[in-house]
């Protein structure tokens, strides 16, 4: 079983970006969410329940499409009632059961004294009072205090109910049979929630549950972003400021671990940027909304690539950006064609459903002749079927939110992101009349990717015809779609870097 | 060859020799398979290239017209064609006659470059884009009216 550990507002951050990859057909089979952040309304969380409520609505009424093909086991809220459908959301474990450092100190009345003392000495005063239900304001040594219970918190059974044990006896579940065991860790080494958990989870995972036939990942991500604005003077918050200096501490805590034997990561991505993105400072809890980056993406593909290889030697990879090239083109990602295909295929698709044929539905309906796909799959069945647009609002709502993250992360197209050219998708909207330049294919016309998708659309051969006629309307219009887009993004998309290279955007 | 065209009297006008009339006729009709066999070619080929090169640049292009289908009128052309013929080598008769004769083979031809192409359109998959397969119908060759969708060859 594949479990991905998302740790903090960037932890969440990721976590979305895997979401996207996943409804694009680029994930796992199955996969396992967790999320620690001691920040349990986290607005970057509430965001990727959001995407993940909607994938699930999608994954039920668009099944076998291509599209949203990862199985989630994923852990609700405690006591919360099983969601209606589109409303599920994930429970985030804070690893602090008390309000503040000091109350943890006096919960735990047999140490009180000696652990007050170890305290006074670590910590500064305000760091002990400080509430910590808004995570752990970038001091990682509050949340690995916290952490450090980990092991008696995970080896009881009395906590049915706490996320934390939950995964202790998913994971032992896991370990004790016979299938792979692949753990992945996702967080910041510069912010608080994420720098104090990656290690302590995966030593509780080693150690404490005896995995040593699990594997673990850690997608370690260093600053790519700044803050704009200050929180007020004096207050615990993380600072950008301190990023730097948070980051270099973490690499020389791993290279110790690593020195001193204490090392329990098979696999460990550093992934970063060089020009950090600027940011508006938000407070904890629901404002802490931070848009969508394209190191968030990095962070989903390490996780995807931890779980797609099986790979029993241990790896270290570095995914970064180099300062010397002006663009960033699909091939800077690790395994740029998938992901290329994978991504623009439901990008198209998107597209070409939202821009073209979902406003002609009512039209095809009155014309059933007229569009030979839809006449031969739906219009000429017994009785005849139609598309209608309410039977796509689960696709709906989850295009707007997949169309929200790219147009997040196409921020960065005024500088060097050319994942999607900037004509196509930037600011706040995506040009539907041009689904050329989303292939990065100016040099043809609109019309002739149009035409191209009904013509595959129409590609109905005697296996396919048989396979779709299985499936209901919805979803043998969209495995349809999604053959016939992912036909074009093969056929139209050559390398980005060699047509650059070519109109004299870089040298060769 | 001649037996073709069976509804013109097989006896001459009057005036005419037999052996003249039979060479007319003779001439007629193959002239008549020529321009059926060789229209219908052609209304094909032509049909298989305006289909080919029909893209439909949007949705409300694709629920438009199929002008492709409006070759097949290019059975006109092989039909006054064969009327032409007809008048240039009918021999000298009563020119009622010669127009009756004229009308009847160019209708015969027309109706027969028509039919056969329709029918080769429909049953000839290989002619048409499947994209464009349901679209044909006598009805689109008649639907003279409507913006055809832009031309991307």
């Amino acid at each position: 079983m594949n479990t991905l550990i998302c740790a903090g507002g960037t932890g969440a951050r990721s976590l979305e970006s895997v979401f996207h990859l996943c409804a694009a057909g680029l994930g796992p089979q199955r996969l396992r969410i967790f999320v620690v952040d001691g920040d349990t309304s986290n607005g970057n969380l509430s965001r990727a329940s959001a995407v993940l409520a909607s994938y699930l609505d999608c994954q039920k009424k668009y099944q076998d499409t291509g599209f949203f093909t990862t199985e989630f086991e994923f852990f609700q809220p405690s006591g919360e009632a099983p969601s209606q459908e589109g409303t599920e959301r994930l429970d985030s474990w804070n690893p602090m059961p008390a309000k503040s450092l000091l109350d943890l100190v006096k919960n735990d009345t047999q140490q009180t004294a000696a652990m007050g003392d170890v305290l006074n000495l670590l910590f500064e005063e305000k760091e002990q009072n400080t509430p910590v239900d808004g995570g752990y304001r970038g001091r990682p040594a509050i949340g690995a205090a916290a952490l450090a219970l980990l092991k008696e918190n995970g080896g009881r059974d009395t906590q049915p109910a706490d996320g934390g044990q939950r995964l202790a006896n998913a994971l032992k579940a896991d370990l004790q049979g016979q299938q792979r065991v692949k753990v992945f860790l996702a967080g910041s080494v510069f912010g608080g929630t994420g720098a104090s958990t990656l290690y302590p989870i995966s030593r509780f995972i080693k150690e404490d549950l005896k995995g040593d036939k699990a594997t673990i990942g850690v997608a370690a991500l260093v600053p790519y972003f700044q803050f704009s604005g200050d929180p007020g003077a004096g207050e615990l918050a993380a600072k950008a400021e301190n990023f730097d200096l948070a980051t270099k501490m973490a690499t020389e805590f791993y290279t110790y671990l690593f020195e001193s034997g204490d090392w329990h990561f098979n696999s460990l991505y550093w992934i970063g940027y060089n020009q950090p993105r600027l940011m508006k400072y938000q407070h904890w809890g629901n404002e802490q909304v931070n848009p969508a980056h394209f190191v968030d993406l990095l962070a989903g593909l390490a996780c995807l690539d931890f779980f797609a290889k099986d790979e029993s030697k241990d790896v270290c990879k570095v995914s970064g950006l180099a300062g010397d090239e002006p663009f960033i083109t699909w091939e800077d990602l690790p395994g740029y064609e998938d992901v290329r295909s994978g991504l623009l295929t439901l990008f198209l698709a998107g597209m070409i459903h939202k821009g073209q044929i979902a406003p002609s539905f009512a039209e095809m309906a009155n014309r059933p002749r007229d569009v030979y796909w839809f006449k031969e799959l739906f219009a000429s069945r017994r009785p005849p079927e139609t598309l209608d647009s309410k039977d796509f609002q689960a696709w709906d709502t989850f295009w707007n939110l997949h169309e929200k993250w790219w147009l997040q992360m196409q921020t960065e197209a005024e500088r060097r992101l050319k994942l999607l050219p900037g004509e196509a998708a930037a600011g706040d909207h995506i040009d539907y009349n041009r689904p050329e330049l989303a292939l990065g294919r100016p040099d043809i016309s609109s019309g002739e990717v149009f035409h191209s998708v009904l013509e595959n659309m129409a590609d109905i051969d005697g296996p396919l015809r048989q396979e779709l006629a299985r499936k209901t309307a919805p979803s043998r219009y969209l495995k349809l779609l999604r053959r016939a887009t992912e036909r074009m993004v093969n056929r139209y998309v050559k390398s980005n870097r060699e047509r650059m290279a070519g109109a004299g955007a870089f040298p060769k | 060859m001649q037996k073709l065209l069976f509804w013109i009297p097989q006896r001459p006008p009057e005036g005419v020799a037999f052996d003249t009339w039979t060479t007319v006729l003779q001439l007629l009709a193959s002239v008549a398979v020529v321009l059926i066999a060789g229209g219908t070619f052609v209304t094909l080929l032509i049909y298989k290239r305006s289909a080919r090169n029909l893209k439909p640049p949007d949705m409300h292009s694709a629920l438009g017209p199929y002008t492709p289908m409006r070759w097949v009128w290019l059975s006109l052309v092989f039909g006054l064609l064969e009327m032409s013929v007809c008048v240039g080598i009918y021999p000298p008769a009563p020119i009622e006659g010669e127009l009756a004769a004229s009308l009847q083979l160019g209708l015969f031809v027309f109706l027969a470059v028509f039919v056969l192409s329709f029918v080769g359109i429909l049953k000839i998959d290989a002619l048409t884009p499947a994209m464009h397969r349901g679209k044909r119908s006598l009805a689109e060759a008649f639907r003279l009216s409507g913006q055809p969708a832009k031309d991307y060859a």
